[in-house]
């Protein structure tokens, strides 16, 4: 092995594990911020007071998150310089920008606002604060725009151009790599799948104070943002996410055919497999249950495109590794010679696969000696893991139809205003608390899982992107993240459950005398 | 029904209860800070920095006797 795959494989475990706890805490900042904006602005608009101790109270709750969260992310910009030295090297010039640029939006915008926002509420106008409050929910949300924007260029490397003389990716177009259609579709389902978690988290908390007959006028208004809110934010992020299944299906086709396990390519439209169980062994799909056109036209948005499968990719992939020791060839030529007009030439027409040369890398020492054998096994490496991606998929979507009809439903009692007459329903939403983040986080396993064995698609593969580290190393710092995330948690859990638990009455922001009589009487 | 509630916008203001846990939120981002950096300084601060000299990356993508890194780690 020409790899040491143990500290690839920690590395990655790293950072899968960092980004997964640290995305606990974002989605519920992005949608909670834009709830407390929307019940302030209820607040300054009908001057009752009511509406100013929800924003205080659901506040304490975003600041725990807030502060809990604080840290978790710089965590992994600090392992693209620890773990990923070479990648960082690489695309940093890329990358770096907009990565910079959202450390500048969290840290500083973000948190200032923040300050303002707990401590303004005696010290400057309410009109004053509304604003405060709707800069911090843009602030909240335009940071997570640049994180988005990096990330996306990931997945669909526009704008940039490897540099034979500085070995690394540099900068050609920043407006292409700022309006990358991959992070645009990105930016607008990650933030709406934060909408979805910030109103679940409002309406589950409301229902618990509803099921025990405490705050009942608090949590039935609460209830009621929630379920508008999360209604929108629900079908947004189903409707967003075709749209990013699109960009998918556009600039990642081999993720696209492991989402759908779809190993040859069929007739266009292309058929949705509702279910089936994936055998890589043998290139296959069990039990599976079909529905017609579907998947062509989510996919393609046509009746006449196909989706090709993966054993085609995989056959094209051979191309394009053979053009890619072509480019290769000719970047080591222009290191020596950077006049040798020919290998520039060549380096232009195949500069695009040079990164298929690389996947060589894990086989042989030097791609340009490859045989067929490693070819065939460089491009069967660029497979994600099918069932993994199948599944998770799958039960992404599956919580985001659930979130609709869940939703729909709340917003369709609220209107009624018979939130509290339906106790299986008030039970219901207090269980469905985790699922949204359940979906987010398999939303990223879809999105990163399935762009393995790339670090930048097509560019670097995540193996030639790790540190000289010794697997000791990694497994220190591993060691010591998981012990030290998970304190955290168990603190965050801790912390979040006793707020909620005291609820608006006795933290004295709601007088505890807005109880359920007929609960009261009924307990007694 | 309620006891009372919708219309009673009229009460106290809120004591100050969250003093402390503003106190301790602050105390856990200090704390956080300061594993994190411990981490790192047992992982990470006595480790030599990468090479990313473009020979050295030369080297990482193609070994051969004519590029020969200095310092990699």
């Amino acid at each position: 092995m020409i790899i040491d795959s143990d500290v690839v494989t920690l590395s990655r475990v790293q950072f899968a594990l960092t980004a997964l706890y640290h995305f606990l805490f974002v989605p519920l900042t992005l949608g909670l911020v834009w709830m407390l904006a929307i019940m302030e602005s209820v607040y300054v608009m009908t001057g009752r007071e009511v509406w100013k101790r929800m924003v205080q109270f659901w506040g304490v709750l975003f600041g725990i998150n807030f502060a809990m969260g604080v840290a978790t992310g710089i965590t992994m910009e600090f392992q693209f310089g620890m773990n990923w030295a070479y990648y960082a090297h690489y695309v940093g010039d890329v990358f770096g920008t907009p990565l910079a640029i959202e450390g500048l939006m969290a840290f500083f915008l973000e948190a200032t606002l923040v300050g303002v926002f707990f401590m303004g509420w005696t010290r400057i106008s309410r009109v004053s604060h509304l604003l405060v409050t709707w800069f911090l929910a843009l602030g909240t949300n335009l940071s997570a725009l640049w994180i988005l924007i990096a990330n996306a260029w990931m997945q669909n490397p526009v704008g940039a151009k490897f540099n034979p003389q500085t070995m690394r990716m540099e900068v050609t177009s920043f407006s292409d790599v700022l309006f990358n259609p991959v992070a645009q579709a990105k930016f607008v389902h990650t933030v709406s799948a934060g909408y979805v978690v910030g109103s679940m988290f409002v309406l589950s908390i409301s229902a618990w104070y509803l099921l025990r007959g405490r705050n009942v006028d608090f949590a039935k208004r609460s209830m009621t943002v929630a379920a508008s809110f999360g209604l929108a934010a629900a079908l947004s992020v189903v409707v967003l996410g075709d749209e990013s299944g699109y960009a998918v299906s556009e600039n990642q086709k081999m993720k696209m055919a492991a989402i759908e396990a779809m190993w040859e390519t069929e007739p266009p439209p292309a058929s949705f497999t509702v279910f089936g169980i994936p055998d890589v062994q043998n290139r296959t799909t069990h039990f599976a249950l079909h529905v017609p056109w579907v998947m062509g036209l989510i996919g393609t948005r046509s009746l006449d495109k196909p989706i090709p499968g993966i054993n085609n990719l995989v056959e094209d992939t051979k191309g394009k590794i053979g053009d890619g020791i072509q480019a290769y060839d000719a970047m080591l030529t222009l290191r020596k010679n950077p006049n040798d007009a020919q290998a520039n030439a060549t380096l232009s027409q195949y500069d695009g696969d040079m990164g298929y040369a690389l996947l060589l890398k894990r086989y042989v020492a030097d791609p340009r000696q490859a045989t067929p054998a490693d070819i065939q096994k460089a491009a069967d490496s660029t497979i994600p893991n099918v069932p993994v991606l199948f599944w998770a998929f799958r039960i992404m979507v599956a919580c985001g139809f659930y979130f609709i009809a869940l939703f729909a439903y709340a917003f369709w009692l609220a209107s009624k205003r018979q939130l509290d007459n339906k106790r299986w329903f008030l039970r219901l939403a207090l269980c469905s608390l985790p699922l949204p983040w359940v979906a987010a986080e398999l939303g990223w396993v879809v999105a990163e899982y399935g762009r393995q064995p790339w670090a930048i698609e097509g560019i670097l593969p995540t193996s030639l992107g790790v540190s000289s580290l010794t697997a000791g190393q990694v497994w220190t710092s591993l060691g010591g993240f998981v012990l030290f995330y998970t304190a955290l948690a168990v603190i965050d859990a801790t912390l979040m459950a006793k707020y909620a638990r005291k609820g608006p009455d006795e933290l004295g922001l709601w007088p505890a005398r807005d109880i359920d009589p007929a609960y009261s009487t009924s307990k007694a | 029904m309620l006891m009372s509630s919708a219309g009673s916008d009229h009460h106290p203001p809120p004591r100050r209860p969250l003093r402390r846990l503003s106190v301790e939120l602050i105390l856990i981002v200090l704390a956080k800070i300061a594993f994190l950096s411990l981490i790192w300084w047992i992982v990470a601060s006595h480790y030599p920095r990468p090479d990313t000299r473009p020979a050295a990356i030369e080297h990482l993508l193609a070994p051969s006797p004519s590029t020969t890194p200095e310092a990699k780690p």
